[in-house]
């Protein structure tokens, strides 16, 4: 309804300004016209010469009995409009005449003058003007003058300027209502045209019945929507091509990888072996533990950033999974050099959140497991929960020197990069947060610490946003953290990283409660 | 029979992989592996050998473990093991859907799936009779039975409450390792842990008291602050 008002507003706003416009227009030529007709003498030379009549009556004299016209008489007749003239006495007869036609009579009755005065005498408009000696009559061109003779009721005069007020009002009327029809007319021809956008917008199929005058419009909208449907398909298709394709690699890579850490783990466990040989197979063991990992996180990525991966949500407390996962930390055989400190508020111990528990089990190792390979002397690292309004906020801080801020750079230029740019938001607004700042103590812990450079090597790769995608993928830490990033936006929460005083940032999660 | 004695067969298209996995089940005792390298040939081996567990890959050259699974479950309620290199959730669900009794992805470690055919393998034929000779669980000069839910030392007895009972077996399966106050909360009220706080507290405070010697300090029924509780792992191990 509002688009109706607005389209009627400026429907009468512009057959206003039109009206408006012609009235003027007119007026003006009117004018101009008007200023045209007027002779210079100011006699307007459409008004019978008024003027010239009353001035050759009065150059008429009877002089000795005989009617004389003064040279200036004739001078002004024959300036014209006139092409004749003659003076009638009170006999009605015609005792002067000048250039008078054959067919004009000499002699007049009262009711011959009387019909000549108001209408035409032999075909001649003429004019007819009193003077002293008798009724002068001037002779116009035939067929160069028009006469009306206009009788009117007086009341009907009376009446007029009410008239004028009403008709006005109904003129009004008229204007507002055809203005109206004439907008809701548009309007409805619109409102097709118009769903059809928002749902183009809304990246819904668009099917407009083309009729109308907005037939061509609608045409094209259709066309645009089967275009963008097109474009949408085959981006779809790349997309599933490309996270089956991954798919394909690390389910390949994963059968060849069992080999690897089963044998290397027999290795490990064989007495037979020099105390070298089975440190060697250890790490032969661990790596392809870490490779493991690393194909696991590579196909969920994929499969969270090409949104292939279904979100199996249910109900749930927040602190439940993330008592489980630290439980799963210690029950794994946590090293005596790390400890992690779980503190839960009321608040968010009362709340439920709809989510996918294996994905934010996987989100909280994640961030966990970040410390722990960050740390490898040691850490003790503390993992909260509170309530924060219609949301709940998983705190990760370690004794360590925090996440570098390569690494968080790398991760924003992503974001922004990425489609999901809103849910991920910059730290630096959170920074100098004294809870958070606690937790630093340990700090300076740097040393040998391999990943630093690692991060600015992936930072310098992140200049182009669609090569830090590709090019990090060689980073399992990040990854890591990536993974995180897409699961907290995966659920309409955020991953955050909160700066520390001294440098490095913790981690915040916050996820909507249900 | 026992647990040992019991007849895998073992079905992948890797020979390699097939190798090695017969030879991790052989070293953690399992002596009696078969092996098939495709569903006819498992199907097969299976009507010929009548094995007590079947481990299956998800992609055989001849067709899908999925559907050899549904040939096999026809016949037999015998156990089935899903080893797959498909780590999607959606197979991962789909096996378990079916009715398989575990799912490992590879790759995996040999301990692992060694724990799993054991898990497997008692629970599908073995758990009755542990029931019949009584869990027992000795806890310094106390013994618990789990049975008859009665705590016992020195001639003296004490009855467990239902409670009680159902938090210890929570506690005792998965001896040694912590139990979260939700699992914990699951397991005696079948509800969240919010509202059981104080309920919780004061359930493991009686335990205590009857299992510890000074329950002030508990030796057995250990606290992970802000996680939950854990059961001492037994120092001696058995097998």
């Amino acid at each position: 309804m509002r688009g109706l008002w607005k389209i009627s507003r400026r429907y009468m706003f512009t057959a206003v300004l039109a009206t408006l416009f012609v009235i003027g227009v007119n007026f003006a030529v009117l004018l101009y016209w008007g200023y045209q007709a007027v002779g210079e003498d100011g006699s307007v030379s459409t008004n019978f010469g008024r003027r010239k009549m009353n001035a050759a009556a009065e150059e008429i004299s009877l002089e000795n009995g005989t009617y004389r016209m003064s040279p200036e008489g004739y001078r002004i007749l024959g300036e014209g409009p006139f092409v004749w003239a003659m003076l009638i006495d009170g006999e009605g007869d015609v005792v002067w005449s000048h250039q008078l036609p054959e067919e004009i009579p000499l002699h007049y009755e009262l009711a011959d003058i009387a019909v000549m005065s108001r209408w035409y005498l032999k075909d001649y408009p003429v004019g007819v003007w009193k003077n002293s000696l008798g009724l002068m009559v001037y002779g116009y061109e035939k067929d160069s003058i028009a006469r009306f003779n206009l009788i009117s009721d007086m009341r009907m005069i009376d009446s007029l300027p009410g008239c004028l007020k009403g008709m006005l009002l109904l003129n009004g009327l008229l204007f507002l209502g055809l203005v109206l029809f004439l907008a809701w007319r548009f309007y409805r021809s619109l409102k097709p045209v118009e769903q059809g956008i928002v749902m183009l917008s809304a990246g819904e199929r668009v099917e407009l019945a083309e009729r109308g005058s907005v037939k061509e419009l609608a045409r094209r909208l259709n066309q645009t929507s089967a275009a963008l449907r097109q474009k949408d398909e085959k981006l779809k298709r790349r997309d599933d091509a490309r996270t089956d394709w991954i798919a394909g690699v690390s389910h390949d890579i994963r059968t060849p990888l069992a080999l690897i850490t089963g044998y290397s783990d027999e290795l490990m466990h064989d007495q037979r072996l020099s105390g070298e040989a089975r440190w060697k197979a250890e790490a032969i063991r661990q790596q392809g533990l870490v490779l493991k990992e690393l194909v696991e996180n590579l196909n969920l990525a994929s499969r969270l950033e090409y949104h292939s991966q279904p979100l199996r949500k249910t109900v749930f407390s927040p602190a439940e999974p993330l008592r489980e996962c630290v439980a799963e930390y210690y029950n794994r055989g946590l090293r005596e050099n790390y400890e992690i400190c779980i503190s839960i508020r009321e608040e968010a111990e009362q709340r439920m959140i709809c989510a996918d528990r294996a994905l934010l089990l996987r989100l909280f190792r994640n961030l966990i497991g970040n410390s722990i390979r960050h740390n490898p002397e040691g850490c003790r690292i503390r993992v909260s929960l509170r309530g924060a309004g219609d949301r709940v906020r998983y705190g990760f801080a370690d004794s360590g020197p925090g996440i570098p801020g390569e690494i968080v750079e790398v991760l924003m230029g992503e974001a922004e990069c990425g489609e999901e740019t809103g849910a991920q938001e910059m730290a630096g607004q959170a920074s100098g947060r004294e809870e958070e700042a606690g937790a630093q103590a340990g700090a300076g812990q740097a040393a040998g610490r391999e990943e630093e450079a690692g991060a600015q090597e992936v930072a310098g790769q992140a200049a182009e946003c669609g090569e830090a995608r590709s090019g990090t993928g060689a980073q399992p830490h990040i990854m890591g953290l990536r993974i995180a990033c897409q699961i907290a936006s995966a659920h309409g929460g955020a991953l955050r990283f909160v700066r520390r005083e001294g440098g490095g940032f913790d981690m915040e999660v916050e996820l909507p409660v249900s | 029979m026992k647990l040992y004695d019991c007849k895998i067969l073992l079905v992948d298209d890797n020979r390699e992989l097939l190798a090695m996995t017969k030879d991790i089940l052989n070293r953690n005792g399992y002596d009696l592996v078969v092996t098939a390298m495709s569903c006819r040939e498992a199907e097969e081996k299976f009507a010929e050998e009548s094995p007590q567990l079947v481990i299956l890959d998800i992609m055989l050259p001849d067709g899908d473990g999925f559907t050899l699974f549904r040939s096999l479950r026809e016949r037999s309620r015998v156990p089935i093991l899903f080893l797959s290199a498909r780590d999607e959730d959606n197979d991962r669900l789909f096996g378990l859907g079916l009715g398989a009794d575990d799912y490992v992805t590879k790759p995996f470690l040999p301990q692992e799936l060694a724990l799993r055919v054991n898990a497997i393998l008692k629970r599908s034929y073995f758990s009755g009779q542990d029931l019949e000779a009584g869990e027992t669980l000795v806890l310094g000069a106390r013994t618990v039975s789990l049975q008859n839910a009665t705590v016992e030392w020195e001639g003296e007895s004490v009855s467990l409450t239902a409670k009680e009972l159902l938090l210890l077996q929570k506690l005792y399966h998965n001896r040694g390792n912590i139990v979260t106050f939700d699992a914990l909360c699951q397991a005696a009220w079948n509800d969240k842990y919010y509202g059981y706080e104080n309920a919780l507290m004061v359930h493991i405070r009686h335990l205590r008291e009857k299992l510890e010697e000074d329950p002030s300090h508990p030796k057995y029924l250990l606290t992970a602050r802000g996680l939950g509780y854990r059961l001492a792992a037994e120092k001696a191990g058995g097998r």
